[in-house]
């Protein structure tokens, strides 16, 4: 076979191909690069922050510069623990304030609220307090968009996604941007 | 020739010392600085406790994902197994291929087991895979797992050197209509239709159903050989959520394959006692497949899956058919702090029912085979979270060799965070089939004075066959985008099974009057195995991916008695070196590529020279609902053979370079 000749050749040019990608500045692009990977808890808490953002809540004007954004967390995992790091941020001129739930009646005056996965017993009463009021529900647990949470991580290879769950939504006051939508992996419940 | 071999080692030996450190530091900050899009990319590393992730896995596994089976182009399952690490494929004819692990491998290869979603694809008749039986449909396959080396224990199944699971996709993430045609000169024409509902509440169904025609392969000169096949079939799978932490799971399927082949038969009438028949073979099939699955909390999970199956083959020298019913349950449990027990049980019932003809049959012609299993492992925490030790041991009772014990000691050592080593030593066990133990067979016939008949016949007797496999391996993900995968083993094998020639006879009546041969299936060989396989995965942009894998070994078997080398022992037809690699270029939105590279050594014992092949592979998604493919397979040569079809056939068949073209249509 005249190709198996070929191979250190194939061989070399892998070699220096993959002496390119190595070199300096190279072909990574300028995601940043940490020095062990972040765990699926802290992107979960990161993309808390920028969902927030695509998020309306009502009687919000562009001037309500004071009023602070509730963040509440229900729970003791590994999510609850990252997503302290999101006090003090801002939203468009709002500042976070991030709060343990501690009390069912706190729930409705939360602007967000990030339920653990641990309390999947706790979820039809969670999401009994949450109708009706116009708390944004999100959740790491499995199932919770199918289950009628607003919007359920999922890790699909090794990556962070989400599911929305429409219905859920829309039966609040709450508008979420359609630039979301398209980016969750599933959207239960109507078209966009 | 020699420079370039060593350049082109070290820096792959470079880029592999130094990739880890050529991530800049930064942060964890960056994360809150990141767009949604950006944050979708990243990969984590799961803390889930729940979850055993592969690189805590004490064993040598390899993952074939989803993308992985779309870049590689790959058309059938054997062909997404051609990139895994320590296997070997190679195709036999069009519908049969021989695939094996860690040196072992043959067209009915018994040391290596295929399951769908926990069922079994093995043939105990065939003693080896039915491929018919193992054919789902790419398109549902959310990922297959592949274990190489002893599955007896830490897995409830028994494979001597390989194990691989294909999972289906849950019928949850295939809601929606799903319309599927191929075409090309080798596929000559496939079409696939598929339906995902939501019956209610939690409860899912994906209903499906699929044609393919195959061309056959082709003789060495080049002509086409009559060996292609045409085949339906069809099924399900139902997904009911029946609680939080409930999963119910049935499947089912039924398919039916027309196998065009040329078979040549004995025939002591005929000139050259041979009768070429082209009837072709019948198989028709189909199974149900229930699974529940209960996470009561706390890391404790119990699963019961039970399986019926149904295969009936006809062809010129068999017709049979058999049932299988296999029940399976699984409890694990965290014990105090440190224990994590896990035991199971299962029973297995198989009866078949042969009819043999021109020269074959079963003696007794029909049979009831019964196997009970029970295993126990427990996994210790001796330092927490750093060093495990699971010991565990499988007991079996079969109907042909009693009982059989298969122990297992492994251990897993986190050393530091992103670098894992393990270790293993398992005594495994291939409890004979139907075949070893009651065939009756003419297999060939020599002219002469009076002809030679060689009669193989199956052994009521025979022991199972035993391997001690020693393996270690290490497994490092540096950072985000790439990882390293490496596994080293020395196996030592005891009463293989091989056919030993007796005394030959003569045989007067009925006529016309020959010599026999009797030929007898004795576990007389005896041997070891050593190898070892690197598997790279690395991501060197979000655009482009790469998987790089490299196997070697050398497998030794001698006769028990001579203590000589045993000679054309067909089961150590494995090349001593392959190695493979997939690249996968996303060009933009719309466009991807996806690239392979093979190279399989030469075999010695079967006489197939090495070959390079390579695939290419052009995705283009005009839009969400449209996804087309074309695919040249099998590049650079016009036809190269890869596994021969019999021990004693005149010509290995060979593989032709082929084009396809797909078009998936979802709504």
């Amino acid at each position: 076979m005249s190709i198996v000749r070929h191979i250190p050749r194939i061989l070399a040019a892998l070699g220096l191909l993959a002496l390119i990608w190595c070199g300096p500045g190279g072909l990574r692009p300028a995601l940043a690069q940490t020095p062990t990977p972040p765990t699926d808890a802290q992107v979960k808490a990161a993309m808390v922050y920028n969902l927030a953002k695509f998020v309306e809540w009502p009687g919000e004007s562009p001037a309500d510069g004071a009023s602070p954004l509730l963040v509440c967390w229900l729970g003791d995992g590994q999510l609850s623990t990252e997503l302290q790091a999101l006090q003090g941020k801002t939203i468009r001129n709002r500042p976070i304030v991030v709060r343990q739930a501690r009390q069912p009646e706190e729930i409705g005056s939360c602007q967000l609220l990030v339920i653990d996965a641990a309390q999947r017993a706790q979820l039809p009463a969670i999401l009994k307090l949450v109708r009706g009021s116009n708390t944004f529900a999100i959740s790491d647990m499995q199932g919770f968009a199918d289950a009628g949470g607003m919007l359920g991580f999922v890790t699909e290879a090794g990556r962070v996604r989400f599911e929305i769950n429409l219905e859920a939504i829309n039966a609040t006051s709450l508008k979420v941007s359609s630039q979301v939508l398209s980016l969750a992996v599933s959207v239960k419940g109507g078209t966009y | 020739m020699r420079t370039a071999h060593l350049l082109g080692g070290s820096f792959l030996l470079f880029v592999l010392v130094t990739g880890g450190n050529a991530a800049a530091s930064t942060p964890q900050n960056n994360l809150f600085e990141m767009s949604l899009e950006q944050l979708l990319e990243i990969k984590v590393i799961s803390v889930d406790k729940a979850l055993k992730s592969l690189e805590d896995t004490p064993a040598a596994m390899y993952v074939v994902t989803r993308d992985d089976i779309r870049a590689s182009g790959a058309e059938t399952i054997a062909d997404a197994l051609r990139l895994v690490p320590g296997l070997h494929v190679g195709q036999v004819t069009a519908s049969s291929l021989a695939v094996g692990a860690r040196g072992l491998n043959g067209r009915y290869n018994n040391k290596f087991l295929i399951l769908i979603d926990g069922r079994s694809a093995f043939s105990q008749l065939y003693n080896g895979i039915s491929w018919d039986a193992a054919d789902v449909p790419l398109e549902q396959i959310e990922r297959i797992e592949i274990v190489r080396g002893p599955g007896g224990s830490l897995w409830e199944s028994k494979a001597m050197n390989g194990i691989v699971n294909v999972i289906t996709q849950n019928s949850r993430a295939t809601i929606g209509t799903t319309v599927q045609g191929e075409a090309g000169n080798e596929h000559r024409a496939g079409a696939l239709i598929q339906h995902g509902a939501e019956l209610g509440e939690g409860v899912t169904l994906r209903a499906w159903g699929a044609y393919d025609e195959w061309d056959g392969l082709a003789l060495p000169a080049g002509d086409s050989v009559r060996d292609g096949y045409k085949q339906e079939r069809g099924g399900f799978r139902l997904d009911w959520q029946v609680a939080d932490n409930q999963t119910f799971m049935l499947s089912g399927d039924l398919f039916t394959r027309d196998v065009d082949d040329s078979v040549p038969l004995v025939d002591l009438t005929a000139p050259g006692l041979r009768r070429l028949d082209t009837s072709g073979e019948e198989h028709d099939g189909g199974s149900l497949l229930g699974r529940w699955d209960w996470q009561r909390g706390a890391g404790e999970t119990v699963s019961l899956q039970g399986y019926y199956s149904h295969a009936k083959v006809s062809s010129a020298l068999l017709d049979y058919t058999c049932d299988t019913i296999d029940v399976e349950l699984n409890h694990q449990l965290p014990v105090g702090d440190r224990n994590t027990v896990n035991w199971g049980a299962g029973f297995r019932y198989l009866y078949d029912d042969t009819e043999g003809q021109n020269g074959l049959h079963y003696d007794p012609d029909d049979y009831d085979f019964k196997a009970y299993s029970l295993y126990l492992q427990d996994e210790f925490a001796a330092v927490p979270d750093k060093l495990f030790l699971t010991f565990g041991v499988k007991a079996e009772h079969n109907s042909y060799t009693d009982w059989e014990f298969q122990p297992t000691a492994r251990l897993l050592w986190k050393a530091a965070p992103g670098h894992n080593l393990w270790g293993a030593v398992s005594r495994t066990v291939r409890t004979p089939s139907r075949s070893d133990v009651a065939i009756d067979m003419i297999a060939t016939a020599y002219p002469g004075f009076l002809p030679t008949v060689v009669n193989a016949l199956g052994n009521p007797d025979i022991d199972a066959e035993k391997a001690v496999t020693w393996e270690a391996g290490y497994r490092t993900v540096p950072n985000t985008w790439s990882s390293l995968d490496l596994t080293v083993y020395y196996t030592r094998y005891d009463d293989l099974i091989r056919n030993i020639p007796g005394t030959p006879y003569r045989q007067m009546a009925p006529a016309p009057p020959r010599v026999v041969l009797p030929v007898l299936f004795e576990n007389s060989l005896e041997g070891d195995s050593t190898g070892f396989e690197i598997a790279l995965k690395l991501e060197p942009a979000n655009w482009w991916r790469i998987n790089l894998n490299y196997t070697w070994q050398n497998t030794n078997l001698d006769e028990k008695q001579r203590g000589s080398r045993a000679s054309t022992s067909q089961e150590a037809s494995f090349p001593e070196h392959q190695a493979n690699l997939l690249a996968n270029f996303k060009l933009n939105e719309k466009w991807q590529l996806g690239t392979v590279l093979r190279y399989v050594g030469k075999v010695e014992e079967s006489g197939i020279p090495a070959y390079v092949e390579g695939d290419l592979n052009l995705f283009w998604q005009p839009s969400k609902n449209l996804d087309m493919t074309v695919s040249v397979r099998n590049l650079f040569d016009a036809q190269h053979p890869e596994y021969p079809k019999a021990a004693f056939a005149d010509v290995p068949l060979e593989v032709e370079r082929s084009v396809v073209a797909k078009v998936t249509w979802k709504f």
